[in-house]
């Protein structure tokens, strides 16, 4: 949440102006089927006719309305009217009282309608649809008719009757009968009613074609504003990412146990694409189902609810989907990236799998790895079908649940066919606004992963280290390195106590055995932050106080992992921060013996994956020697070097030490022996130092040591 | 809703920049693929049936709900006119009744639609991948020494991932809706002719506009990738190389670098979803303007003629389902072309033309002290590189320590591989027992050999089941026998979990010597003559390398130990060495 807050602030005025936009984008969208109801109850039910009542009558109308509606009434509803000026034509007054006119006409043309049914009873036992149809829609010419034909069938109090039985019939029909006769005043009259009903559905469909634009407009804005804020949310949440970690150390590393370019390319993709989805889903659907559900209860809020429950049901699979794929799910992820891991290690051992001929059973337990994946995946994928299914089976209920239960509210009250249609369409708008909430459940397993991964990286504190106003180390001073009761302590073990010192001039060799934390420990040279006791010196400064830009200036670091760029020889070195001068890099090469390379352009492909462990070692070190400092430290470089490189690399070294501090951490007796100092190390701390020759004397470790080594000793000599 | 069918597999693999790539013999390609779905045409069949069905179910399901609406403003209208007895239910019912039928049916179908989906898919990238992996096994040792394995791991893993999800949309997202798109438009077209041509006009404009967008957005997304990549590529290189830049102090300009690069992709980012917001909008604009193009036709053409409510329902439905079936159609040219690519490179994987030659002859035990003689070997990996090895003669003796030793790159490993028959030499004989290696049988010669490769590492499995990798029908007891021999044994049961514990090759929980001490304890449980270890102590410290050098001389007793290592250890001192420098082999004894 906090993560939204911080990187969503910046977006503000977009995210209202996209929350505005999205409004708009419902009310278009929920515009349409509403002017459809629109359409199917006047367009099509009241042909088009929007007043309630006739707007223009005949003699013959009037005349009929004057015997149909009592006295009181008939003053009434004729006050509502006045005869146009060549006298023919009653027109419908502009300031006419609505409520009245509207009570008195559908009075009207029901008593008029139970009048033909009293005539007609006898020839209509049997009516059936069509006819009954036909019949209505026919019932103000029949009442025109009656009314010149047989004007006296029936007496006042007769009439009056059927007026009282009418006020009191139901509202539907006193409302449909009235819908269906306007038009028959009006054809009456002489107007074509069927150009002003194609006028009407013109006028209509303009409107609606009209919603349908800016509606698109809306999604064309909303959907670029919120790619826009997505995109630059990434962007700013990589940039944020690489400020935090650019200065992590091999400590922060460990402490955030996360591979950091993984969070960086993969993790903060995907927290982008969840942020797209979520402006879209989360801000948009909401206001999509609540302006639905609100229309939707305007015509009937029995009926709403039943929309409301559907929705529930809806959210209420999607999250039994979500509780049972979710699991199988991670297990496909997990079995997936077992059967990539497989493959891989497959080639990489290929000599053995060949040579002991396990290819059998290789293959069995590929097949068997396979038919996991294929078990899980297929496990995911029905359930999301089953899950789909089911949710389409709810939509399908939901709408004949309404069409079946419409039935009630059509007799009770005011809703016609054409508010049905709108309805239905709500109701699908309004399901499917849930389900693209709900089916934020599909991104949630992967964007919670990389949430989480993200955080844990930039809650990582960023090493504290002296910059500006630690001391700087001055260039003329005499490059000595002290180690004064140094302890550092780690996971399996640590080391305690350890003293010496290097100087200018000399190389210092450290015997150490592996994993003994010799890395760690010169790491701290680099300023890796971690923490230690006791004081380490450099030309007499503490460690802890030294500008971190001035201890790095000073040290330079043989990494015993070479590291090397997809760049040519030159660049790499210049990474590694290899001085100006014209023969920096020659030189560089040189003093490590890089003789495989003759062109320092030449570009190393795939950080120089093809060289051999060697070649890229003497590269590594190629960097660091490039580098002008006053401390080397070359971590085992050289492990993988023949002996005779190693011998010229050694001397070469030996012209570095003349203005330089040399530390050599390698266990190879041909380095040892060329070092003028050595310090061994056991498992626990120092050993033993002094040179070679001393240790042979005193160190029983160091003896054994050189004798596992033993023939370059004796052919030395 | 269907759109999120697909969903699930959205994020697993970005097959990036290897989809981009154009290819040549598409049309091949695409017969081959469809060929190779031969095994499930019933399936298929079956598929295209209950597709078909589910379209006919899903066209009847709104007529019904129209029948429904018309039959109540029929009754309605009865009621009111005091006719019906007021039960409208009583009415609703033979028509409420098959609807039900009906969609309960179209539910059932779409579920059995799914699963047979489910199953082809699935079914088809599993046999595909062992197919793959069937065929990576015959595959020599020299052809995957010189191809890129990266290439191959992209061949088992991304294309059969890619193509099976393309698949899952080509039926998905294409086959599927394209059937249920006809039945619609037939029966609109008999049901209304003018709707349903207004129907196929409005299909045709959505998907033209959107393939024209498709089109467009290729472009985009190309660049995206691109930018991405270059991104993703120089973010790769700094975090790998954090702690040299660190220490040179160029994090900076490398920050500065890739922050350019960040506002790059942003830009790229936010023109390549324009696209497909240009494409929602399309589709948006085509399937509203249909609706309301057909609400108005409808409309005109009722004027003096009745009307059915519940037909115009019953259009907009059909209507809604076209669009939403011609929608995924602006994917297909994206997910054909996956599919094709992916395929391609399967199929170009499967017709790689190489394969182990096995021998016949088998191996029978000579009088000669020596097993393994090298005479006059000259070999080189191409023609035009040169010569690893030059004239080398030497052999090596049936008991003892042999070290081969020279500078990096002397071709100490190409020997071994010539000595395996992995890659036979232009010039010269390798015996083994007199006869010569790539006319042995190949099972047999092999059983011959304990083979510690350079870069070996164990599986990821238990301790114990590593050493008796394998070995069949082994105890325990003698799998911990072995591990004493090789001295494994003491940091083993040191461990909480003891032989049980589980090695993991993504964050190496053993350290490179205890590694290695189990691979020898591997050797000493099957004990064969010969022992070949390739870099045997490199990287370790003298303490682990003393223990392993103590492990070797004890197998040497009873059989034939090579080592090879770059530089001269402790071994050399107690055993025969051959010097390989120069081309030129040096037997000092």
């Amino acid at each position: 949440m906090q993560f939204f807050r911080k990187y969503l602030n910046g977006h503000k005025m977009m995210l209202i102006l996209c929350s505005v936009l999205f409004v708009f984008q419902a009310v278009f969208s929920l515009s349409v089927p509403y002017l459809m109801g629109e359409m199917i109850d006047t367009g099509i039910q009241k042909k088009g006719i929007e007043s309630p009542v006739p707007e223009v009558m005949t003699d013959n109308a009037v005349n009929l309305f004057s015997v149909i509606i009592p006295d009181d009434d008939e003053k009434v509803f004729f006050a509502n009217y006045e005869v146009s000026d060549d006298g023919e034509l009653y027109h419908l007054r502009e300031d006419y009282d609505e409520e009245k006119t509207v009570r008195i006409y559908e009075n009207a043309m029901t008593s008029g309608f139970y009048i033909i049914t009293e005539i007609t009873q006898g020839k209509t036992g049997d009516l059936d649809a069509d006819r009954i149809n036909y019949m209505v829609n026919r019932v103000s010419l029949r009442l025109l008719y009656i009314h010149q034909s047989e004007p006296s069938s029936f007496t006042d109090e007769e009439i009056k009757g059927f007026y009282e039985k009418a006020e009191s019939a139901p509202e539907a029909l006193k409302n449909q009968l009235a819908a269906y006769t306007i038009s028959y005043f009006h054809e009456d009259a002489g107007i074509d009613c069927d150009k002003e009903q194609q006028e009407y559905i013109f006028r209509v469909g303009a409107v609606m074609v009209a919603c349908v634009l800016m509606q698109v407009l809306c999604i064309a804005l909303t959907g670029r504003i919120s790619s826009r804020i997505s995109s630059r949310i990434t962007g700013r949440l990589r940039n944020d990412y690489l400020l935090h970690t650019s200065e992590f150390s091999s400590k922060q590393k460990r402490v955030c146990n996360n591979d950091l370019f993984t969070v960086f390319s993969d993790d903060i993709n995907n927290i982008g694409a969840v942020t797209n989805y979520l402006i879209s889903a989360v801000i948009y659907a909401p206001i999509l189902s609540i302006g639905g559900i609100i229309l939707s209860f305007t015509i009937s809020p029995f009926l709403s609810v039943v929309v409301i429950a559907t929705v529930m049901i809806v959210i209420a699979v999607l999250f039994v989907l979500y509780k049972v794929a979710l699991p199988k799910y991670d297990k496909l992820q997990e079995n997936y990236s077992l059967l990539v891991r497989f493959v891989k290690n497959g080639i990489s051992r290929i000599y053995t799998i060949r040579t002991m001929r396990t290819q059998k059973l290789e293959n069995e337990r590929f097949s068997q790895v396979t038919e996991n994946v294929r078990k899980d995946e297929r496990y995911v994928l029905k359930a999301v079908f089953t899950a789909l299914s089911i949710v389409s089976l709810i939509s399908n209920l939901v709408v004949a649940a309404t069409v079946i239960l419409s039935g009630n509210s059509l007799l009770s009250s005011r809703i016609g066919i054409g508010d049905i249609i709108s309805f239905l369409q709500y109701s699908v708008i309004t399901v499917s606004a849930f389900t693209a909430i709900a089916s934020v459940i599909m991104f949630a397993p992967r964007a919670k992963v990389s949430f989480r991964r993200f955080n844990e990286v930039m809650n990582t504190p960023i090493p504290e280290r002296p910059n500006s106003e630690g001391i700087k180390l001055s260039d003329t001073h005499g490059h000595t390195v002290e180690f004064k009761d140094v302890s550092i302590s780690f996971e399996n073990g640590g080391l305690t106590d350890v003293s010496f010192i290097a100087e200018k001039g000399k190389i210092t060799a450290i015997a150490a055995p592996t994993g003994c934390g010799k890395t760690t420990l010169f790491g701290l040279l680099t300023g890796s932050g971690e923490n230690f006791d006791g004081e380490i010196l450099i030309d007499s400064h503490p460690l802890r106080e030294i500008s971190i830009n001035s201890l790095r200036k000073r040290v330079s670091y043989a990494f015993s992992e070479p590291i090397l760029f997809s760049k040519s020889v030159k660049e790499n070195l210049s990474l590694y921060g290899a001085g100006d001068g014209d023969t920096a890099v020659r030189d560089a090469l040189d003093a490590a013996s890089v003789d495989f390379i003759d062109d320092e352009n030449f570009v190393l492909e795939n950080g120089g994956n093809r060289l051999s462990g060697g070649q890229r070692g003497r590269l590594s070190l190629a960097g660091a020697l490039s580098k002008e400092a006053g401390i080397y430290i070359i971590d085992d470089c050289m492990k993988s070097v023949d002996a005779q490189t190693e011998k010229n690399i050694l001397n070469n070294l030996r012209k570095t030490a003349e203005n330089s501090a040399v530390i050599i951490i390698t266990q190879r007796i041909n380095s040892l022996v060329a070092a003028d100092k050595i310090v061994v190390f056991n498992k626990n701390g120092i050993e033993a130092q002094g040179t070679h020759e001393q240790l042979l004397r005193t160190s029983d470790f160091y003896r054994e040591l050189a004798s596992l080594q033993g023939m370059e000793v004796t052919a030395r000599e | 809703m269907s759109d999120e069918r697909s969903g699930v597999f959205k994020f697993r693999f970005d097959s990036g920049s290897r989809t981009l790539e154009e290819r040549e013999n598409k049309k091949e390609v695409r017969k081959r693929l469809v060929k190779s779905f031969a095994d499930y045409k019933v399936k298929f069949i079956l598929f295209l049936i209950v597709t078909v069905l589910y379209s006919i179910t899903f066209v009847i399901f709104p007529q019904k709900i129209g029948d429904i609406i018309d039959a109540f403003a029929a009754s309605i209208i009865q009621y009111l006119l005091g006719l019906g007895d007021g039960s409208v239910f009583g009415d609703i019912i033979p028509y409420a009744v098959p609807a039900v039928i009906y969609f309960v049916a179209n539910a059932v179908l779409s579920l059995v639609q799914g699963y047979i989906i489910s199953d082809i898919v699935t079914s088809y990238s599993a046999k595909l991948r062992k197919r793959v992996m069937e065929k990576y096994d015959s595959l020599s040792v020299s052809f995957v020494d010189s191809a890129d394995h990266k290439d191959i791991v992209a061949v088992m893993t991304q294309d059969v991932d890619a193509l099976n999800q393309s698949m899952n949309l080509i039926l998905m997202k294409l086959v599927s809706p394209a059937i249920t798109f006809a039945v619609i438009i037939i029966t609109q077209m008999i049901v209304d002719f003018k709707v349903g041509l207004l129907s196929i006009v409005f299909c045709l404009l959505g998907t033209g506009l959107t393939l024209l967008s498709e089109r467009k957005e290729r472009r985009n997304a190309q660049k995206q990738q691109k930018d991405k990549g270059d991104l993703y590529s120089e973010a790769a290189e700094f975090y790998n190389g954090l702690a040299v830049l660190q220490n040179s102090g160029k994090v900076e300009e490398r920050k500065k670098s890739i922050q350019e690069k960040i506002k790059d992709t942003v830009a790229a980012g936010e023109k390549s979803q324009n696209v497909s917001v240009l494409q929602n909008c399309i589709s948006e604009l085509s399937v509203s303007l249909c609706i309301v193009f057909t609400m108005i036709v409808s409309a005109l053409s009722m004027i003096g003629n009745g009307f059915s409510v519940g037909g115009l329902q019953c259009q907009f439905v059909y209507i809604r389902k076209l669009f939403s079936s011609v929608t995924p159609l602006s994917m297909a040219p994206g997910v054909i072309r996956t599919a094709i690519l992916s395929a391609g490179r399967i199929f170009d994987f499967l017709d790689i033309e190489s394969s182990e030659n096995d021998g016949t002859e088998l191996v029978n035990k000579t009088d000669s002290p020596d097993s393994i003689e090298f005479r006059d070997v000259s070999f080189r990996y191409s023609e035009d590189s040169r010569y690893i090895l030059k004239d080398v003669s030497f052999a090596v003796a049936r008991k003892g320590i042999t070290v081969v030793s020279g500078m990096t790159g002397a071709g100490k490993t190409t020997m071994i591989k010539l000595l395996l028959g992995f890659y036979s030499p232009q010039k010269g004989q390798i015996l083994f027992e007199g006869k010569e290696v790539s006319k042995l049988n190949r099972e047999d010669y092999f059983s011959r050999f304990n083979i510690i490769v350079q870069g070996s590492t164990l599986f990821d499995d238990t301790i114990e089941n590593n050493i008796a990798y394998g070995c069949e029908n082994v105890t325990f007891a003698e799998i911990q026998r072995a591990a004493k021999l090789s001295g494994a044994d003491d940091f083993i049961v040191r461990r909480e979990n003891g032989y049980k514990t589980v090695f993991n090759s993504k964050s190496p929980n053993l350290s490179d010597g205890e590694i290695q001490l189990v691979l020898l304890a591997r050797a000493f449980l099957r004990k064969r003559e010969i022992l070949v270890f390739d870099e045997a102590t490199s990287g370790l410290d003298v303490v682990a390398e003393k223990k392993i050098v103590e492990a070797l001389q004890d197998i040497s007793k009873e059989s034939c130990v090579i080592v090879i290592s770059h530089r001269n250890s402790s071994l050399s001192a107690i055993s025969n060495v051959i010097n390989i420098s120069e081309s030129k082999v040096k037997l000092v004894k």
